[in-house]
């Protein structure tokens, strides 16, 4: 297999990922569009490894996973504290730290 | 138009050679079509829960791509910390912050557009460089069932497999000493037996590189998970 053909299936992701980010009003939505360029990037890492013959792109993938698992935590309880406060978890209406 | 004729044949042509991972590449069309398919549509479903359940599409297709790239690890553990742990907590995250199912989105056009020029931009500036980087650079995979053997080794020859002591010409001594030369001498199949041989694989090679080169960051993961445990319980919980 080409190597060029995974990185361009990881670019496409990250970039679908990055259109969900900018125009998703729902913070769930937002986070989840977070973890799709995560994945893109983990693509990126095992595909690289796999290319060089040697497993640090898989631990680092592991290491991804691990650190996307715990950002999702902390990310959904804010979304949480948030609808809690403002009935509402609509990311443009967040305007709180506006000078 | 030639310019495009010359990149499918050479892009597109290896593709389908028959000496050239056939079955992969096939299996990587359909899982890359879909997993593009459905990211697609999760970024742009109205259904808050739907959008839920395209992600774990997503990410099973991500899973799938793992272990078609020879790493069965990272794709268990893909499926186990993101299809059954990440997933469930964004279901929760839904449900808990009803988030009015069927009609969530009314995202106005400019922001739209404006998204989508971005996302189309970075796309085309990214797959230019990806494809002027590595062209046609092919993947070459190990060998998963590579026997390793860390030589020089003492033995004793009556301990030894007979087809290995056939293969060295050891017959009628008492103590040797196999070299990795010797060791390379071998067939494959009495390589398998000498003492001290291993078959090293992927998932051998991934414990060895984190519990000993990774040690710290591995710590330091676990601390991360327990900050981000209580961080997220002083967040979330009533006053």
């Amino acid at each position: 297999m080409m190597l060029n053909q995974f990185l361009l299936l990881a670019a496409a992701l990250f970039c679908i990922g990055v259109y969900g980010v900018l125009t998703r009003r729902n913070g769930v939505l937002v986070l989840m569009s977070i973890e799709l360029i995560l994945n893109a990037v983990n693509i990126n890492l095992v595909a690289f490894g796999a290319f060089q013959d040697n497993v640090l792109g898989d631990v680092f993938a592991v290491f991804v996973i691990a650190v996307a698992a715990a950002e999702v935590g902390v990310g959904l309880a804010m979304v949480l504290l948030m609808y809690r406060n403002r009935k509402s978890i609509d990311f443009t209406e967040v305007d709180m730290m506006k000078g | 138009m030639a310019g495009l004729l010359a990149f499918a044949q050479e892009t597109i042509v290896p593709l389908v050679r028959d000496d050239f991972n056939v079955a992969q590449n096939i299996a990587f069309a359909i899982i890359a079509g879909l997993m593009i398919f459905c990211a697609l549509k999760m970024v742009t479903t109205a259904n808050v829960v739907h959008a839920a359940l395209y992600l774990v599409i997503v990410l099973a297709g991500v899973a799938a791509i793992f272990i078609l790239l020879g790493s069965d690890f990272v794709g268990a553990t893909q499926i186990l910390v993101y299809i059954g742990a990440i997933i469930v907590l964004f279901l929760f995250g839904i449900m808990l912050t009803r988030a009015r199912l069927g009609d969530d989105e009314t995202v106005d056009e400019e922001k739209r557009t404006m998204g989508a020029a971005v996302g189309v931009l970075l796309l085309v500036v990214m797959s230019f460089a990806l494809i002027d980087t590595f062209e046609n650079t092919k993947i070459e995979f190990a060998d998963p069932n590579e026997v390793r053997f860390e030589g020089p080794r003492d033995v004793k020859v009556s301990e030894l497999p007979t087809p290995v002591v056939k293969a060295l010409a050891l017959e009628g001594e008492n103590q040797a000493t196999i070299t990795s030369a010797d060791f390379a001498g071998l067939e494959p199949s009495v390589q398998r037996r000498v003492p001290g041989a291993e078959v090293y694989g992927n998932n051998k090679a991934i414990a060895d590189s984190i519990f000993a080169q990774y040690i710290v960051p591995f710590e330091a993961v676990s601390v991360l998970l327990l900050a981000a445990l209580i961080g997220a319980v002083v967040v979330a919980r009533k006053e």
